[in-house]
């Protein structure tokens, strides 16, 4: 069953044209992996599913549908915490660890000190970090590793209990301990929530990712399963890509 | 590097040096001059007590006029951060219309131009007479928040404008709205830079005479009771000491009281901005 549906998606920045034209079903559940060359439209596509293309004054006609509903009729606030997103760049607060995983949620309205202690908690689990930081909770997260900061913003997309998590390239400034560290908790991740994943490493995508779709000059080339798209692409300008032709 | 831009870099330091030194001679030359002559008549009696003498203010102290100079601080401040705050944050984060921008932009310039003593007659005009608030603490405080908004302002939005995107987005991105992102996590942030600006421009204001000579400031009075008390201030205290020959011994005792209170003050901000920076 497909969580997103985009339906002829135009999306550009005032003259500029990113995506065109552009339809794609996400699986509910799993890892889809989006690849393709620098500029060809990828970032752009996340930021359309949670509607902050906006924020960086971009706009897109067409229709996106979340659990079959057009997202534009949803508040965007609504939005935004049922399909969470990770920056490529790690973007804690420069605020305590604790306060990071609670910012969220008070702003919904939680104010029970034992279910926000429960949230972080829990989120801190998931990802990994709980063992690491558990005594050092009201540490400024900006003094955490890199690594760490990005287990950090991925427990923070999950305490408003989302649906979908949009990670944008989240590995490309991490090291290879940190990398396979964050692959692992996406792979457990996946089995509770739908992760939708850009990466320019085509390794990471064929090693994660249950389908992986390939964008070329804002429009989708193929879209497959991962297994199939990297072992036998039924486009030509896909087996180039993954061949190392170009990109 | 050939001769003649060894020259131009021989000449450029000397020009540096120039400048440096003029500009701490000058300074010190000030401080100390006031000092010496000061410090002679500035003792507890002098800060504690009210004027006293005849004319009024050849003995006795400027109590009242210390108390009335950090009241005007605090009611210029409030007043004129309450309005460059929401101007800021309303020209960063909300304004969509370049052109809305740039008027607001364009009236912020002009209000930092306007000559304090216009601003005075101003305050005088709409306050004091078509306000009927009378010449009093709330006049002249209203009238120095006039004073400083446009300096507070320019800066307040020079940090929201340098503030982190990337964490603003990361906020949006959780489907938090913009008030509170800005409320709970963008302000608090950068609370003591901002609170510093507000400081600084709070010195600038308590140093201010012009402004407050028509809209609230007296020879004489006790401390303020109410807002609406006329009130005694350091600047004004010091102008009409000198300006009607009262005394020059006082003058001075009176000028380097106001000089320590801003050096007090220009101190506290930067140790502010110092430790805003350590913190973030």
């Amino acid at each position: 069953m497909d969580i997103i549906k985009i339906n002829n998606i135009s999306v550009s920045y005032g003259d500029n044209k990113v995506l065109k034209d552009f339809s794609m079903g996400i699986k509910k559940n799993g890892i889809t992996a989006i690849i393709g060359p620098s500029g060809c439209g990828k970032s752009t596509l996340l930021t359309s599913l949670n509607l902050m293309l906006e924020e960086n004054g971009g706009s897109f006609t067409g229709e996106i549908l979340f659990k079959d509903k057009n997202i534009l009729s949803y508040p965007k606030n609504d939005i935004r915490r049922m399909i969470g997103m990770v920056f490529q760049k790690p973007t804690p607060f420069p605020i305590s660890i604790y306060k990071n995983l609670t910012y969220a949620p008070v702003f919904y309205g939680i104010k029970d000190k034992e279910k926000l202690n429960e949230i972080v908690k829990n989120t801190l689990i998931k990802t990994g970090l709980y063992d690491e930081v558990r005594g050092n909770l009201n540490m400024l997260a900006t003094k955490l590793s890199g690594g760490q900061q990005q287990r950090l913003c991925i427990a923070r997309a999950l305490t408003v209990e989302p649906d979908v998590l949009l990670l944008d390239e989240p590995c490309s400034a991490l090291d290879i301990k940190n990398t396979a560290n964050i692959e692992e908790m996406l792979l457990e991740l996946s089995k509770e929530y739908t992760i939708v994943i850009v990466t320019h490493n085509l390794s990471q995508a064929k090693r994660i990712s249950d389908y992986t779709a390939f964008i070329l000059d804002g429009q989708l080339v193929e879209y497959d399963e991962t297994e199939k798209l990297f072992t036998s692409p039924s486009d030509i300008r896909t087996k180039q890509y993954i061949e190392g032709v170009y990109g | 590097m050939d001769m003649d831009d060894r020259i131009r870099d021989y000449i450029f330091k000397i020009w540096i040096a120039f400048s440096a030194i003029t500009v701490i001679s000058v300074i010190v030359y000030i401080f100390g001059y006031i000092f010496v002559h000061g410090i002679s008549s500035v003792d507890m009696e002098f800060i504690f007590s009210q004027p006293k003498g005849m004319p009024i203010g050849t003995e006795g102290g400027i109590f009242p006029a210390i108390v009335g100079s950090i009241y005007l601080m605090l009611i210029a401040c409030l007043f004129a951060s309450t309005l460059a705050i929401a101007t800021a944050v309303y020209t960063v984060f909300y304004c969509d219309n370049k052109r809305i921008e740039g008027i607001i932009h364009l009236i912020v310039k002009c209000m930092a131009g306007i000559p304090s003593i216009v601003l005075g007659l101003f305050g005088y005009t709409l306050l004091v007479l078509n306000l009927r608030l009378g010449r009093s603490l709330l006049s002249a405080g209203i009238t120095l928040g006039i004073m400083i908004y446009p300096y507070i302002e320019v800066r307040i939005e020079k940090i929201l404008r340098e503030a982190d995107k990337d964490i603003i987005d990361s906020s949006y991105a959780l489907g938090v709205s913009k008030f509170h992102t800005l409320f709970k996590l963008i302000l608090p942030l950068y609370k003591r830079d901002i609170i510093s600006v507000i400081t600084l421009a709070g010195g600038f204001a308590m140093g201010a005479t012009a402004p407050i000579i028509l809209t609230g400031a007296v020879l004489f009075a006790p401390v303020p009771k109410s807002l609406s008390s006329p009130i005694m201030a350091l600047p004004f205290h010091l102008y009409i000491l000198t300006g009607e020959g009262i005394s020059l011994e006082k003058a001075y005792g009176t000028a380097l009281v106001l000089i320590l209170i801003l050096l007090i003050i220009n101190i506290l901000s930067i140790v502010l901005t110092i430790t805003g920076k350590e913190h973030n």
